[in-house]
């Protein structure tokens, strides 16, 4: 085999993990905490990749858009979690369906505002640098490398600071550590403030390599439910695993079958992964 | 059977109903009555999916993976035999009950023996999405992205009589639903829907009644995937797509889940609603959708059906019933 086709497919991989983990963070954190699916996360990240595309036709720069945009996104997610989350409470099922009426709303509003054809935002690393063996874009090489330090810190936040505890507490025992005399609505609110947020950001990194347009949302929220189940939902190391198994199997399959091929195997992957364990490959259920 | 004013009532809605079915094709035109033989046969995955949905309590937005089956066996039965000079209905009949039939029974036993509460959702979005990307990589066999056109002697011309055949296919399954859902095996489904782990405990194997009620709701709409490809004469990879599915969701929802009238008619009103407002509103129709959607799920859950029972209670044509069902 092609020893460099094989490293520009372990880039690849790494560069798609990384997206997948960013993307799946704040959803896994929410569906451990509340049970509730919000089918519109897709929407919330290209919301973010939006938000970049329209803040640098204001003349503001790429990395003050990028540093703006998890901002929108988390007053956007506040508002969504106050107006439409709050009053579906232990309904699982009604969620699904509420939030995905909201992923029909924000696509046809971006159809309509923005048009059905993708744009494209500009790269603001051009170039390309030399990493084992092989030119690989060093925008890529970029979100690599600044991604897999966020999601680390997240990961570290997540296991080391108090908030963090009582998220994982809230996640493990709602009623016990409510009783304990910690707020636990006002956990619900942060983490999904911050879900959407971490949404946003991702949207707003990726944007100069993904096209953004109203549908791109929905093609990424699938992989990112998979992420969720396969690694173990409400687990942030699980959804780490995941988001590397699900990127990572995906570039691995493209050495041996066509791109589609390997999409349509990682799904069957997926699913006989979660027959296997359904409480994840990190869970402990 | 007593002869109350709700019973009366019913009779004369379903004469009139029957008369509006027999005139309606001489009344409208050609279009109108293809139509409404198409949403006619979408609402079988509506029916199926309030089976599954409405009363043993399993969401699945992969219904018209099953549909798609069905069309794509029938136009793949009918397609081999016509090269041989032949049409064959019956045979395409069962292939195209049968497969998805089967399919449904094999996905259901792999992902009802495990835990997976309403995860299992996202399981059947994946269905659907799967099965459009292989129907899709599929040139040779299934025509890839063209889809596959069937020949058009095999196509029935007189539009007027598939509709009426429509019409009692739909009667039927509605009946074969209506029996399923009151017999002792129907009560068994309504108990898992309230409490799997209670009728567990009563000594029931919920699982297989699970596998059996999947099963029978993926031969339904494989039924439907059946009547489709006959009608249109031809078959498409969007038939067993994600957004079909998701639409067999929002009929189901809107229609009024747990009272299997409900489901057909909200199949007819969004698919009506939907072919003339997209038509005056433009773009603007999927955002209303999107509102309407929201609107429903928090503040009408029990749907379209929900409403007119509402009503008709208070016009003392039904009697109320404390237990009524629930979204959740």
């Amino acid at each position: 085999m092609d020893l460099e086709f094989a490293a520009r497919n372990l880039l690849n991989g790494a560069t798609i993990s990384v997206l997948l983990i960013l993307l799946s963070l704040g959803l896994s954190v929410i569906y451990g905490l509340m049970k509730m699916l919000n089918m519109a996360h897709g929407e919330f990240f290209i919301l973010g990749a939006f938000s970049v595309l329209l803040l640098m036709r204001l003349k503001i720069g790429f990395w003050l858009g990028v540093a703006l945009a998890p901002v929108i996104m988390g007053v956007f997610g506040l508002l969504v979690y106050k107006v439409l989350f709050k009053s579906l409470y232990g309904k699982p099922t009604a969620t699904i369906l509420a939030t995905w009426g909201l992923s029909m709303i924000i696509r046809q509003s971006l159809q309509i505002t923005m048009g059905a054809r993708p744009h494209v935002v500009e790269n603001p690393f051009p170039g390309a640098v030399s990493l084992l063996g092989v030119q690989y874009p060093a925008y890529r090489v970029f979100i690599i490398a600044a991604g897999t330090l966020l999601i680390l810190t997240i990961v570290w936040l997540y296991l080391r600071t108090t908030f963090g505890l009582q998220i994982r507490a809230a996640i493990h025992n709602r009623e016990l550590t409510s009783a304990l005399g910690i707020n636990t609505e006002r956990i619900n609110t942060f983490s999904f403030v911050i879900g959407s947020a971490l949404a946003g950001l991702a949207g707003a990194l990726l944007a100069p390599l993904i096209p953004v347009g109203p549908l791109t949302g929905l093609s990424y929220l699938i992989k990112v439910f998979f992420v969720i189940i396969v690694g173990g939902a409400g687990s942030l190391i699980g959804t780490v695993v995941g988001g590397l198994v699900i990127g990572g199997g995906e570039s691995l399959l493209q050495l041996f079958l066509s791109p589609l091929g390997a999409e349509i195997a990682i799904l069957v992957l997926a699913v006989v992964l979660i027959s296997l364990r359904p409480s994840g490959l990190v869970g402990q259920r | 059977m007593l002869r109350t004013r709700g019973n009366r009532a019913r009779w004369v809605i379903m004469g009139a109903g029957a008369l509006v079915c027999l005139a309606l094709p001489f009344i409208t035109g050609r279009l109108v009555t293809e139509l409404l033989t198409t949403y006619l046969i979408f609402s079988l995955v509506a029916l199926s999916l309030d089976l599954i949905w409405g009363y043993t309590g399993i969401l699945s937005i992969g219904q018209f993976a099953f549909f798609g089956a069905g069309a794509y066996a029938t136009a793949l039965v009918v397609r081999g035999l016509a090269d041989m000079g032949t049409a064959s209905y019956p045979l395409a009949f069962l292939a195209a009950v049968g497969i998805p039939g089967i399919l449904g029974l094999v996905v259901a036993l792999i992902f009802f023996s495990v835990n997976l509460d309403e995860l299992f959702v996202l399981v059947t979005i994946a269905l659907a999405i799967i099965s459009e990307k292989i129907v899709i990589n599929q040139t040779e066999l299934l025509g890839g992205l063209n889809g596959l056109i069937l020949p058009y002697w095999v196509v029935p011309m007189n539009k007027a009589a598939l509709f009426y055949l429509v019409v009692g296919v739909v009667v039927l399954v509605y009946l074969l639903c209506r029996t399923v859902v009151e017999s002792p095996f129907g009560k068994v489904l309504r108990a898992i829907k309230d409490s799997e782990k209670r009728t567990q405990y009563l000594g029931y194997n919920t699982r297989l009644y699970k596998v059996s009620v999947y099963g029978l709701a993926a031969a339904i709409a494989g039924l439907g995937g059946f009547l489709y490809a006959i009608l249109s004469g031809f078959v498409a990879p969007p038939l067993l797509g994600f957004a079909l599915s998701f639409d067999s969701v929002v009929w189901a929802a809107i229609g009024g889940l747990g009272t299997l009238y409900g489901p057909v008619a909200g199949t007819l009103l969004v698919s009506w609603a939907k072919f003339y407002l997209s038509g005056v509103l433009l773009e603007y129709w999927l955002l209303a959708v999107g509102f309407l959607f929201i609107v429903a799920v928090i503040y009408f859950p029990e749907g379209f059906a929900g409403v007119t029972r509402g009503l008709s209670v208070r016009l003392g044509l039904a009697k109320p019933t404390g237990a009524d069902l629930r979204m959740d």
